[in-house]
């Protein structure tokens, strides 16, 4: 291995004055996140959690006739099945302006898939 | 089944592992090294890139049960009493972005260096190709070839 070694670039751009305008800063979780330590929503665990799982729908555009979430929740190690009805009152809906997303689909499902039901369990084999 | 093999100089066992099972799974889920990151699940971006008895894998391609016995370096085994050098340079040259894909890198740099030892230097097509198999969604490429760039460089400091 030889050939070209490009120098690295300078590592502090524009002003040279310590605390100045275009001082580079170190990220603060730089050093997390090279260790493998920064946790994210994926590293999460506990010992008493559950998993959790979307059921979202194959459909682009369809009314929902009925959810029947009786089967589900006879299943051995299922905590909890959720459906729109579930929500609570300011959780029904979301939006960055506008508050008009369900968070769980009502009587239609509006493109292919959205979330239709929420489903907890104890091992992720279940859910 | 049970497999056991050695993560970062240290012997562990996992019991009732599926045999279809990945090494990956087995060591963020089973093990609690959450360092590795599952994102495609199918060799192609490299977050979960470990070494395998030194050679760099995807652990999500390697079952389980294909480590038994030999010897695994994740992202967690790469830093001693502070941080690595390719570590320490990553921060440095502001190659950390997300964070998602970085150890990965991590690990395929480090063993990019060590094949390239001092006084060698990898050049910028040796760089490349030793990270091609790693994807950052961020882009932050530039700032990742820097990083081993650097790294290389520092190697020769004090020497």
């Amino acid at each position: 291995m030889s050939d070209v070694t490009r120098i690295p670039t300078s590592l502090t751009q524009g002003s040279q004055t310590a605390g100045g305008i275009g001082e580079s800063k170190l990220r603060p979780d730089g050093t997390l996140k090279v260790t493998g330590e920064f946790a994210y929503s994926s590293d999460l665990w506990h010992e008493d959690m559950v998993w959790g799982h979307t059921l979202r729908s194959p459909y682009a555009h369809a009314e929902i006739v009925a959810v029947d979430t009786s089967a589900a929740l006879a299943q051995a190690g299922v905590y909890a099945v959720l459906t729109y009805d579930d929500l609570p009152a300011a959780q029904k809906n979301y939006g960055l302006e506008i508050a008009d997303t369900p968070a769980l689909a009502a009587g239609r499902v509006r493109h292919h898939g959205e979330p239709v039901a929420l489903v907890a369990a104890d091992r992720k084999s279940v859910v | 089944m049970r497999v056991t093999f050695t993560v970062n100089g240290r012997e562990q066992q996992a019991d009732d592992v599926w045999e279809g099972e990945s090494l990956l799974y087995v060591l963020r889920e089973r093990m609690g090294l959450p360092g590795s990151k599952n994102a495609c699940e199918q060799g192609e971006c490299g977050s979960c890139t470990v070494r395998l008895d030194g050679v760099p894998v995807c652990a999500c391609l390697v079952a389980a049960g294909q480590a038994e016995g030999r010897e695994v370096v994740t992202v967690e085994g790469l830093a001693g009493d502070g941080l690595s050098a390719v570590q320490q340079a990553f921060v440095d040259a502001g190659a950390v972005q997300c964070g998602f894909c970085t150890p990965g890198l991590l690990v395929a740099a480090d063993d990019l260096l060590e094949r390239c030892p001092w006084p060698m230097s990898p050049s910028d097509a040796d760089i490349r190709e030793g990270l091609s198999g790693n994807l950052c969604r961020c882009t932050g490429y530039e700032k990742i070839l820097d990083a081993v760039r650097l790294a290389a460089a520092r190697r020769g400091e004090g020497a």
